[in-house]
Formats: C-alpha cells, sequence, structure tokens
C-alpha cells in the first residue's frame, strides 16, 4: 500500500504520540506531521498552498482543541480553493450524536471515527482514503 | 154593494194595493202601488196587469190562474227581486181572491210593501252581529247575559268553549256559579253577582274556574247590570281565558326569582350592566367581595371607572363586537381596579339580554379572579423553562464528561498495547511515562468533575456579604501577583454595599476573574482592573473590566463559559476556570455576561 501524507491535528499529546507510533509500526503512513491545534494547522496549511509545498493525503482532525477548534478549522478548510485532494477524518472521544449530525454536513469529512482508534479501523482508513465514505 | 167610494178611499192607502178583475184588468188601486214600483202612469184603471208589468206573466202567470181558479192565498214575508235596471228590492207581499156576492171569485187582490230599507237595515245589524261575533270568536272573549225576566241565561259559543261544555249545553245561574274554583272564588263571584244585580255597579275580577273535564284555567269575568226603575232585569258580561297569560307572567316570577336567588348566592362575580353606557344596575355579593366595594359603591357606576385608560378600548370593542352580533358572547381576560387602587386580573365574560324585538336590555357578566391562575401560569412556564436549561446543561454536561473520560480511557488502552510492543527498555519507560501522565490527567478531570457536580447539586446557604471586603481578601490572596505584574486595580464599590451570596462562591468568583485578567493582560502597558457594584430594580451588579487583550467575541463568543474550552493557547489555561465560575453564579440564582473584543480588554456583567 502506497503510504500517505498525514496530519495530525490533536491537542492531546498521547493521543498523538500513540496514533504516530501504530502508523509508523505497521507502515501505513510517512510523513507525519502533528499540530496540537487547529490554528497552528490552518497557519502551515496556508503558507505550504502560497509556497507551492506538497500538500498531505490525509488529515485526522480531532474536535476539541484550544483556539481553533476542529469545527473552525472544517470552515476555513471548506473554504479552501483550488486544492488537491486531502481525505479528512474526523476522530474524536465524543459520542454526543450532535457531533455526528453536524460532521455529515462536511463533504470533506470522509468518517467518524470514534476514539480509542484501533489499529484494524486505522488500516481501513489509510487504505480506503481514495473512496469516499 | 158599490164600492166605487171604497175604491176611491183605496186610492190613498198607506199600502201598495191593487184589485184585478177577473181578465187581469186593474179596477183599483193605490197611489202607493204606483210609485212603489215606479211607475210612470198614475191611473191603471182598465189598464192589463201584464201590459203594466210585463215580467209578471212569466213569474206570476201560474199563480193568477190558480188564485183564479183554486182560490190560492200565497205571501211571502221578504223576496228579493231584481228590477230590469239590475237594482235589486225586497218586498213583503200577499195576493189571493176577491169574493164576489155570491161567493164566485171575481178578481185578484194583491197587497206589497217595500221592506229594502228594513231588509238592508237588518241584514248591516247581521253583519254588525257576526263581525262582533267573529271578533269575539277571535279574541276567545266569550258573552254572557242573564235575562231576569225570563229568567234565561245565555252563554255564547266561546263561553261554552272555555267552560268546555257541549255547545247545546244549557247553563243556568247556580251551575253557573259552580264551575267556579270551590272556596274563595265561588265566594267572590257569588258576592260580585249579587252586588252588581242590586247596585248595577259594574265589576271585573280575575278568578279561577274548573272545566266540565275538570281542568284548572284562569279567566276575567266582567259583570254588568242593566237597572230599570230600580229593578234589575238583566245581567251581563264577558268572560276571558287568561290562563295562558297567568301561567307565564307566573312562571316569569318565577324564573326572576330564581335567576335572584342564583345571582346572590354565586361564587362567581356576576354584574348586570347597561350595554349601552356600561353602567352597573346590579352587583352581586362576590364581585363586591373581588373588588373590594359596598353594593352601593359598585351600583350606578360605568363600567368603565374600575378599567385603566390603556385597557378599556379593549373592553369597548368587545361590548360592540356583542352588540353588533359579531360575536355571541364576550369574553376577555382584563385588569379590574379595586378599592385599594390595586389592579386585579380577572376573566370577564358577558352575555346579552335582548326583548322581543331583538333589542339589547341588559348585559349580564360574570367575573372572575384568575390573578392566582395567572401567577401559577407564571410559576409554571417560569419552571418549565428553568427545567429546560437544567436539562440542556445535564447533556452537555454528561457529552463532556464522557468525551474527557474516553479521551484519557482510550489513551490508557493504546498505551498499554504499545508497551507489549516496545522493544527497548528505554522505549517501555517512555510508555510508562506517558501511562502515568495520562493518569494524572485522568484524575485531575475527574477532581473538576466534582466541583462541577458539587456547585449544581449541593444546597448553598446564602447571606449579606460585604462585597468591598471580600474582594480586598482575594486580592491579598494573590497580592505577589498583582505587585509583580504591575496590576492596578480599582473598587469602586461602598464599604457597606452588601450582597446575598455565599461566601466561598463569591471568593472563588472573585480569585478566578482576577487571574484571569491578569493572565490575559496586555504586556506592553499599564494594565487596569475596574470593579464596581450597584443595585437595579432589587438586584445586585457587579462589573468587572479590564484592559487586557480581549476575546474574539465572533469567533470564540459561544465558547467562552464552555467546559475545557481555551483559545489563547496558553499554558496554563485549563478551560474550565469560567466554567465552574458560570456554575457558582447561577447556583446562587444570578447571571454572568461577558462583553469583549480583540485586543479591547474584556467586562464581565454578574447580577445576583
Amino acid at each position: 500500500m502506497e503510504l500517505k501524507h498525514t496530519w495530525i491535528i490533536d491537542d492531546d499529546a498521547i493521543f498523538t504520540f500513540t496514533v504516530k507510533k501504530i502508523l509508523e509500526h505497521n507502515k501505513l503512513a510517512n510523513n507525519i506531521e502533528v499540530f496540537t491545534n487547529g490554528q497552528a494547522a490552518k497557519i502551515q496549511l496556508d503558507k505550504n498552498i502560497e509556497n507551492n509545498i506538497k500538500l498531505p493525503d490525509v488529515i485526522l482532525l480531532d474536535i476539541n482543541m484550544p483556539i481553533l477548534d476542529g469545527w473552525q478549522f472544517m470552515n476555513y478548510f471548506s473554504r479552501l480553493k483550488e486544492r488537491k485532494e486531502i481525505m479528512v477524518y474526523l476522530i474524536s472521544s465524543s459520542i454526543d450524536p450532535r457531533d455526528k449530525e453536524k460532521a455529515k454536513l462536511y463533504k470533506d469529512i470522509r468518517a467518524f471515527v470514534v476514539k480509542p482508534v484501533t489499529l484494524k479501523a486505522l488500516t481501513e482508513l489509510m487504505s480506503n482514503s481514495k473512496s469516499p465514505v | 154593494m158599490d164600492f166605487s167610494l171604497q175604491f176611491k178611499a183605496l186610492f190613498q192607502a198607506p199600502i201598495a194595493i191593487a184589485y184585478l178583475d177577473r181578465e187581469l184588468k186593474y179596477v183599483a188601486h193605490s197611489m202607493k202601488w204606483c210609485t212603489d214600483y215606479k211607475l210612470p202612469h198614475e191611473d191603471l184603471i182598465g189598464m192589463h196587469h201584464y201590459d203594466v208589468f210585463p215580467e209578471a206573466e212569466a213569474f206570476w202567470g201560474e199563480n193568477h190562474q190558480a188564485i183564479l181558479n183554486e182560490g190560492l192565498l200565497e205571501s211571502n214575508p221578504a223576496q228579493l227581486f231584481t228590477r230590469k235596471d239590475g237594482s235589486q228590492f225586497w218586498l213583503k207581499w200577499t195576493h189571493g181572491p176577491t169574493y164576489g156576492e155570491n161567493g164566485e171569485i171575481s178578481g185578484i187582490v194583491m197587497t206589497s210593501e217595500d221592506i229594502t230599507e228594513t231588509m238592508n237595515e237588518k241584514r248591516k245589524l247581521d253583519r254588525e252581529h257576526q263581525l262582533l261575533m267573529d271578533a269575539t270568536n277571535k279574541a276567545k272573549i266569550g258573552t254572557w247575559e242573564m235575562n231576569h225576566a225570563t229568567g234565561e241565561l245565555y252563554w255564547s259559543q266561546v263561553t261554552k268553549e272555555i267552560h268546555e261544555v257541549s255547545p247545546d249545553f244549557i247553563p243556568d245561574v247556580a251551575t253557573g256559579i259552580d264551575f267556579y274554583k270551590p272556596g274563595v272564588n265561588q265566594d267572590i263571584v257569588t258576592d260580585l253577582f249579587t252586588k252588581s244585580y242590586t247596585t248595577g255597579e259594574s265589576f271585573e275580577v280575575e278568578l279561577q274556574i274548573i272545566t266540565a273535564t275538570g281542568k284548572e284555567r284562569w279567566v276575567r269575568s266582567v259583570l254588568k247590570a242593566d237597572i230599570e226603575n230600580g229593578i234589575c232585569i238583566r245581567q251581563f258580561g264577558t268572560f276571558e281565558d287568561i290562563t295562558e297569560k297567568v301561567m307565564s307572567e307566573t312562571n316569569y316570577k318565577l324564573a326572576l326569582r330564581k335567576f335572584h336567588d342564583v345571582f346572590e348566592a354565586s361564587g362567581v362575580g356576576m354584574l348586570i350592566v347597561d350595554p349601552i353606557d356600561l353602567k352597573v344596575s346590579q352587583a352581586n355579593p362576590k364581585i363586591c367581595e373581588v373588588l373590594n366595594y359596598e353594593t352601593d359603591h359598585i351600583k350606578s357606576t360605568s363600567l368603565e371607572n374600575f378599567v385603566s385608560k390603556e385597557e378599556f378600548p379593549r373592553l369597548f370593542n368587545s361590548v360592540t363586537d356583542l352588540l353588533n352580533k359579531k360575536t355571541d358572547s364576550l369574553q376577555l381576560n382584563i385588569n379590574l381596579r379595586k378599592s385599594t387602587g390595586r389592579y386585579v386580573i380577572c376573566s370577564v365574560i358577558g352575555t346579552l339580554i335582548e326583548d322581543e324585538q331583538g333589542n339589547p336590555v341588559d348585559l349580564v357578566i360574570q367575573v372572575i379572579d384568575i390573578s392566582g391562575v395567572k401567577k401559577k401560569e407564571e410559576e409554571l412556564r417560569s419552571f418549565t423553562k428553568y427545567v429546560e436549561q437544567q436539562n440542556d446543561r445535564l447533556l452537555n454536561f454528561a457529552h463532556i464528561v464522557s468525551h474527557n473520560l474516553r479521551s484519557h480511557s482510550s489513551n490508557f488502552e493504546v498505551l498499554l498495547n504499545l508497551y507489549h510492543k516496545e522493544t527497548t527498555v528505554e522505549d517501555q519507560n517512555n510508555i510508562i511515562k506517558l501511562l502515568s501522565s495520562s493518569s494524572n490527567q485522568l484524575s485531575e478531570t475527574i477532581s473538576h468533575l466534582n466541583d462541577v457536580v458539587a456547585i449544581n447539586t449541593e444546597k448553598i446557604d446564602l447571606s449579606n456579604i460585604y462585597l468591598k471586603e471580600n474582594i480586598f481578601h482575594v486580592m491579598e490572596n494573590i497580592s505577589t501577583q498583582i505587585k509583580q505584574h504591575h496590576i492596578n486595580i480599582e473598587v469602586d464599590i461602598d464599604d457597606d454595599f452588601t450582597v446575598a451570596a455565599s461566601q466561598a462562591y463569591l471568593e472563588s468568583i472573585i480569585l478566578n476573574l482576577l487571574t484571569n485578567s491578569i493572565k490575559y493582560r496586555k504586556k506592553d502597558i499599564q494594565s487596569k482592573i475596574h470593579i464596581k457594584a450597584f443595585k437595579h430594580k432589587g438586584r445586585t451588579r457587579i462589573i468587572f473590566q479590564d484592559n487586557g487583550i480581549g476575546i474574539d467575541m465572533e469567533m470564540n463568543g459561544h465558547k467562552v463559559f464552555g467546559m475545557y474550552k481555551t483559545f489563547h493557547g496558553n499554558m496554563d489555561a485549563k478551560g474550565i476556570g469560567l466554567y465552574i465560575t458560570k456554575n457558582q453564579v447561577e447556583a446562587m440564582g444570578g447571571t454572568i455576561r461577558v462583553e469583549s473584543a480583540k485586543n479591547m480588554g474584556t467586562k464581565f456583567k454578574i447580577t445576583l
């Protein structure tokens, strides 16, 4: 399987550590970048677009983050024009049905995954990246 | 016998008379014969009867022969004839034979009398009589007449009907009186009948009779008497069935009394009001109680006086709609003024009473004090809102809790899995460190949750706290921080200003707000914090203003008081401080709001 350029946007350091480990161990992704909140990710995204730097294939996005949370990031993201296709997966500890409903409103969000993320789930996500959920 | 003298005398007879011989030629006649029949001639002697009366032959021919041959004698007291010109006349006539010396039939004698006038008169009387009969029949007024000369008592058809006797019933005075109800009724009628007989006085009386079929009826009896030469020759009068009228009057009186009783006893306030000028004509005890006025005070006042100027148009329009038949009844909730000047909210329901022509006579109004009901409604509404809010908070809280606990517990799971996969001790130790960290975070989260639950469930006692004192106490606790960052704090509150609050919560709130202001101060200018407090409409307002970096309300406004929501990337910002502060304020029955803009400082408004 082709290795994906992946961004993890989540403020939980332990979670990002574990996911990164799993992805690397199982060779599901390479070039993994971690951002602790939506704002940091947004800034980087803008910069990359401006300087024509390669954008990620996959984004694993958390909802509850300081400064710019997952929803606010998605609002910004949806409005980006002329970019390559990026699969966004919403990963959250939230079981609030309202969050699940809200996720459906963003066409860029391919799936809503509830923590803890199993290896199986991650494998599926990374391999299914081309097809929408 | 020489009849010529007699014949001459006959000419002047006061009746129409004519003598014919056997050949039906006139031998003698009176002048009246000519004038009565309007004959053109004065002297008919020798003329043939049928020449004078051309129609006579056809009509009388046979009769004349019968008279001549058999001596037929005929008469008719009244017969109607029609002349050639169509006019009519009534005739009383006789014709018969005359006899000669030897007893042979010598001719015909005819007499006639024009009684047209009499007949017309009679017919007129008959017509009048009939009309009277019809009228009395229609009015169902019977007549009666006692002829004392003959001793006969006459009852008209209607009189008989009223007594429910057959048309051929023959009444007499004794039975007549017997028809009256035994007791008072019979006594009165006997008495009046006798009085009328003796004095000739007229009487009119309403009494009860028992008809032949046993029914009770009310009658109006008029008694009159004709006295001639001191003797009563005739007593008469009319007889009218007034049962229906009496019954409806009795029923009416009964209904009136029933209404009056209900009106007085009703537990609902009632007013009878004139539909046009709204003047109160009657007020029952209950409405007097509701409005706290004496009956007399309310009566003769217009309803307008009990309604405020602003609300009167509503009442007026409702009454107008009712009068114009746009609505069947009046229904509205309106404030009525009591004697104390205060208003009480009442449910007012009105119905219109109309007379037979449909004209409005009275407006009957029922008034119910619904202030209690309204209050309960308001309480219920308020309570429902409160419950809804609580539910929302609870749901929110539940999700946050689950999210946070899951975050940490899922980390545990994953870390433990990874531990087993790590090959080096170093890596394993790394994992253990992370497990430790995760465990601490979990503990902290649980601790926060405990705080929040405690705030929302524990009953707190409110006491009067001296606000200024409380603030100074907190400032003392963080005096190091304040000095270190050169924070200028201005407390604009009276020394004796008190607020109903929980000491502990109030301190916690002030502390949080102060530390936040310090944490989010602008680094390049003198930091100022301004606290002021005042009373407004019975509640305490505390305004907490700083000149710090402010909050982008557009982006983060909805997260300010949220749980674990931070937006400045500050290292020691947990995102729970304001959440707890809000919970504490609300637990004391107050509200907290924030006004801010990026780089423009922040203002917190607390209402207790």
